[in-house]
C-alpha cells in the first residue's frame, strides 16, 4: 500500500517536477551559457569568452540600472513592510467590520499590475492627478512625481506601499499566532501596551519579518511592470530597472548574450543578498524552539 | 513492473496524438505573423483568404500577434528553429537580421520576376530597406508613412483663423506659432501672448506631438541638421542646426506655451478624442491617425483637416513603414515553400491587394503611380469619405517630394541610440536641462554605437 503509494505520489508530480526542469532550471543552465556569447537571436552563437561581462562595467545604463533598482528594492520593502504592518495591527483589534476594512486593505493586491499601473499614473499627474490636487487644496507643494528624476522612485516605492495586501494577510496571520498567555503574563506583571508591543509583539513577529524582508526584496528586485506601462524606464533612466533593461537588451535589442550576462550576474547579486540576510538572522530573528541557544 | 507498463502505455498514446498531428498538415503551408489594430487583424486574414482563392495549393495561416508581444514572439519562434515562413518585420531588427542571414535578400527574385508593382524602381525610394551596400534588399516597407499634422477644422472655424496652407512651402514655422497661439485657450479665455494666461490651466492647446524619433527627425532635418554624418560613423546631433531644430519643438512648449507639457500630454486622451473634443487645435502625428480620426468624420463628429508640416529651413517630412520579411530557415531548400512565400509577399505588396486598408486611412501605398496617376489616386481616396479635400496636395505630393527615410532605414545600432535619445530629449521635453546639454549627451553616449550604415 505505502508502495503504491510513494509510486503515484511521484506520477503525479512527474509533471510539476518536469515542468520545473524543462522551464526553470533549463533555460537557467542555458543562459548562464550563454552569456559567455554574442547570440543576438538572429545567427549562431560564437563563443566570446568574458567579452559580456566586460561591457557591462563600462556600460553607464547597467550601473545606473543598478542603483535604482537596489534604491526602489530596499524602499519598497521598508515602506510596504511599515505600512503593511501598521494596517495588519489594527486591523488585528476587536473592532466592528472587520473584515470588511480587511476586505478593503487587500484589495489593491488583486488588481492587475497593469491595471494598477494605469490607475497610478493618474494619480501622478502633476497636473490633472487626485494626488497634486489634495495637495494642493491643503496648501502643501506638490510634485512632478513620475516626471521627475529625482521623484520618480520615491512615486514608485508609494505605489508599492498601496500594494501590500498580501504581506498584511501574512502579518495578520502572523499576529493571531502569538499566544495570548504571553500577553497576559506581561499584564499580570504590571506592563502597558507598549511593553505588550516591544517585548512580546515584535520578538514573537521576527520570524515573519524574516520572510516577507527576504521574499518582498527577491519580488520587489524584480520590478518589471512600473518601466514597462509607466515611465519607459524614464525620466533619463531613473526608473530603468534591471529585469527591464534585461528585457529591452533581449527582446529590443536582440542582444541575448548580453542579456544573458546580466542576468547572471543579477542572479549572483540576488543569491548573495539572500545569503548576507539568512546569515544576519540569528542576531534578530527569534525563534521559540531555540530558547536554549 | 506493472508500473512501468502503465506508464509507457501512456506515452505511446500521446506519441500517437502527436504524430496524427504532424501526418495531418497540408502539402504547402506558409506561415504569416503580423501585427496591428483590429481592422489589421481582421483584413489580413481576408486578404489570406482571397490568396488562397487565386493560389490553389498553397493554404496561409494568419497569425495576428499583438504589437507589444511581436519581436519576443518572433524571436522565440526563431531561437526555437521554427520561424514564420514570412512577416511584418520591426524596423529597428529588420535589417539586422538581413545582415545575419535570418531574413531573406529578396534582389535576386525581384530581378527574375517581371511584375513591374515589385520591381524597387517602381516603388517609393524613400522606404527602400538596402543592405550590404545596395547589392541585397529586403525591398520596401508594406505601406507607406509620414508625419503630417491633423486638424480639427471647427476650431479654427470658430477663431477665425485661416487653415494652414497646403504647399509646404508656404507654410513657415512664424506662421504655424502664430496660428497655434491664436487657438491656444486657457480657462478663463487668454491667449498665450496676452497677460494672466495660465499655462496649467489650458482648454485648448495650439498643437501637440510627443518624444518619439518620427517627431523629432523632421524638424532636425528642416533646420538642416542630423544626427550624425552621412558615414553614419559621427555624432552631429549636438551641433548648432540639429539643436535649434529640437529646440523650436521644446520652445513650443516652454516659451510661445501653445503645446502641452509631458505631464500635461499625458493627461490628454488620444490624439483622436483630443481633437474632436476640442483639447487640441492641431497634432503633428503620422498618416496611419486617419484610421481612427476617419470613424469620427464618417460618424459626423469631427471635421477633420490635414496639412503638411511647418518649415524651419526646408521642406522636409518622415516616412516610416514596416518591411515584410522571409525567413531564410523557413524556406531553404523548399523551393515549394519559396514559390509559395514570393507569391504572398507579392501579393501583399501590391497596394492594389490591400486596397481597404488604403481607403479606411491606416496604410499609403508603395508603388508610385498611386502618387502620380489620377486614376490610381481616385481608386485610392475618391469617395472614401474620410480623405480631407486637402489630401491629395497635403500628403500625397508631399510625401512624393519631401518624403526622406527615417535612420532605421539605414543606420546601424538605431534601437538602442534611439532609447539614449529618448531618455535624454525626455529630460529636455520636461524642461530640466537645456536641448544643447541633452544633445551633447546623446553625442557622448551613442560615439561608440555609430557604426556605419546597412546600406553604405
Amino acid at each position: 500500500m505505502k508502495k503504491m503509494e510513494t509510486r503515484w505520489g511521484i506520477m503525479l508530480a512527474i509533471l510539476g517536477i518536469l515542468g520545473y526542469f524543462l522551464w526553470n532550471f533549463g533555460p537557467m543552465v542555458a543562459s548562464f551559457f550563454l552569456a559567455f556569447t554574442d547570440w543576438g537571436i538572429a545567427g549562431t552563437p560564437n563563443f566570446i569568452g568574458i567579452e559580456n561581462f566586460k561591457e557591462l562595467f563600462d556600460d553607464f545604463i547597467f550601473k545606473k540600472s543598478l542603483w535604482v533598482t537596489f534604491y526602489f528594492g530596499i524602499g519598497s520593502v521598508i515602506s510596504s513592510g511599515i505600512t503593511a504592518f501598521v494596517a495588519a495591527l489594527l486591523l488585528n483589534q476587536s473592532i466592528r467590520f472587520k473584515s470588511l476594512f480587511r476586505t478593503i486593505f487587500f484589495l489593491p493586491a488583486i488588481v492587475p499590475a497593469i491595471a494598477n499601473s494605469v490607475i497610478w499614473l493618474w494619480l501622478f499627474n502633476p497636473t490633472f492627478g487626485l494626488l497634486n490636487s489634495i495637495l494642493q487644496i491643503l496648501k502643501l507643494p506638490t510634485f512632478e512625481w513620475i516626471y521627475n528624476e529625482n521623484q520618480v522612485i520615491p512615486s514608485l516605492i508609494l505605489m508599492s506601499a498601496w500594494q501590500m495586501g498580501y504581506i498584511m494577510v501574512i502579518f495578520l496571520a502572523g499576529l493571531q499566532g502569538i499566544p495570548q498567555q504571553l500577553y497576559e503574563a506581561v499584564s499580570i506583571d504590571g506592563g502597558n501596551w507598549w511593553h505588550r508591543f516591544r517585548y512580546i509583539t515584535i520578538p514573537m513577529m521576527t520570524p515573519t519579518f524574516f520572510f516577507q524582508t527576504v521574499m518582498g526584496l527577491i519580488g520587489a528586485l524584480q520590478g518589471f511592470v512600473q518601466p514597462y506601462v509607466m515611465t519607459n524606464g524614464g525620466p533619463n533612466y531613473a526608473s530603468t530597472f534591471m529585469v527591464f533593461y534585461i528585457y529591452q537588451n533581449a527582446f529590443r535589442y536582440g542582444k541575448m548574450g548580453y542579456a544573458c550576462a546580466i542576468s547572471t550576474i543579477f542572479f549572483l547579486i540576488i543569491l548573495g543578498l539572500t545569503i548576507l540576510i539568512f546569515k544576519t538572522a540569528p542576531f534578530w530573528v527569534y525563534y521559540e524552539a531555540e530558547k536554549g541557544r | 513492473m506493472r508500473f512501468l507498463i502503465k506508464i509507457s502505455f501512456l506515452l505511446l498514446i500521446f506519441s500517437f496524438l502527436l504524430s496524427f498531428s504532424g501526418i495531418a498538415q497540408k502539402p504547402i503551408e506558409i506561415v504569416f505573423t503580423f501585427w496591428g489594430g483590429p481592422e489589421e487583424a481582421k483584413v489580413m486574414p481576408e486578404v489570406a483568404k482571397i490568396f488562397e482563392k487565386n493560389n490553389p495549393g498553397i493554404t496561409v495561416k494568419a497569425m495576428h500577434i499583438p504589437w507589444e508581444d511581436y519581436i519576443a514572439k518572433v524571436s522565440a519562434m526563431l531561437a526555437g528553429g521554427s520561424p514564420p515562413t514570412l512577416g511584418y518585420t520591426m524596423e529597428t531588427i529588420a535589417l539586422d537580421w538581413a545582415e545575419k542571414g535570418e531574413l531573406l535578400d529578396i534582389l535576386p527574385l525581384i530581378r527574375k520576376d517581371p511584375d513591374p508593382a515589385i520591381k524597387m524602381e517602381n516603388r517609393l525610394p524613400s522606404i527602400a530597406f538596402w543592405f550590404d551596400k545596395k547589392r541585397k534588399t529586403l525591398g520596401t516597407s508594406v505601406a507607406a508613412e509620414v508625419m503630417v499634422i491633423w486638424y480639427n477644422k471647427e476650431i479654427f472655424d470658430k477663431a477665425g483663423v485661416p487653415y494652414p496652407p497646403t504647399d509646404p512651402t508656404k507654410w513657415t514655422w512664424k506662421k504655424f506659432v502664430e496660428t497655434a497661439t491664436k487657438l491656444t485657450v486657457d480657462v478663463n479665455g487668454k491667449h498665450p501672448n496676452e497677460p494672466g494666461f495660465d499655462h496649467s490651466k489650458v482648454q485648448t492647446f495650439g498643437v501637440a506631438f510627443g518624444n518619439w524619433y518620427m517627431v523629432w527627425f523632421p524638424f532636425i532635418w528642416s533646420n538642416g541638421g542630423d544626427l550624425c554624418d552621412p558615414t553614419g560613423m559621427t555624432p552631429t546631433i549636438n551641433k548648432k542646426e540639429a539643436v535649434e531644430g529640437l529646440q523650436a519643438l521644446v520652445d513650443l512648449i516652454y516659451k510661445h506655451k501653445v503645446a502641452p507639457t509631458p505631464a500635461q500630454l499625458g493627461a490628454l486622451p488620444a490624439y483622436h478624442i483630443a481633437l474632436q473634443t476640442r483639447r487640441v487645435a492641431m497634432v503633428i502625428d503620422g498618416q496611419w491617425s486617419l484610421l481612427e480620426l476617419g470613424r469620427l468624420v464618417k460618424a459626423g463628429q469631427l471635421k477633420l483637416g490635414v496639412a503638411p508640416l511647418p518649415i524651419l529651413k526646408r521642406v522636409v517630412t518622415g516616412v516610416i513603414g514596416n518591411p515584410i520579411g522571409i525567413y531564410t530557415k523557413a524556406v531553404k531548400d523548399r523551393p515549394e515553400v519559396l514559390d509559395a512565400a514570393w507569391k504572398f509577399y507579392k501579393f501583399l505588396n501590391n497596394s492594389e491587394t490591400v486596397l481597404e486598408l488604403l481607403r479606411n486611412g491606416l496604410w499609403m501605398p508603395i508603388q508610385k503611380w498611386w502618387y502620380t496617376d489620377p486614376e490610381y489616386i481616385k481608386k485610392w481616396i475618391g469617395d472614401t469619405g474620410i480623405h480631407p479635400p486637402e489630401y491629395k496636395e497635403a500628403v500625397i505630393d508631399y510625401t512624393l517630394k519631401y518624403a526622406k527615410p527615417v535612420p532605421v532605414y539605414y543606420l546601424r545600432n538605431f534601437d538602442k541610440i534611439n532609447d539614449i535619445m529618448y531618455q535624454e530629449l525626455s529630460s529636455a521635453f520636461l524642461g530640466k536641462v537645456s536641448v544643447q546639454s541633452a544633445c551633447d549627451e546623446i553625442a557622448k553616449k551613442i560615439a561608440p554605437l555609430l557604426k556605419g550604415r546597412y546600406d553604405r
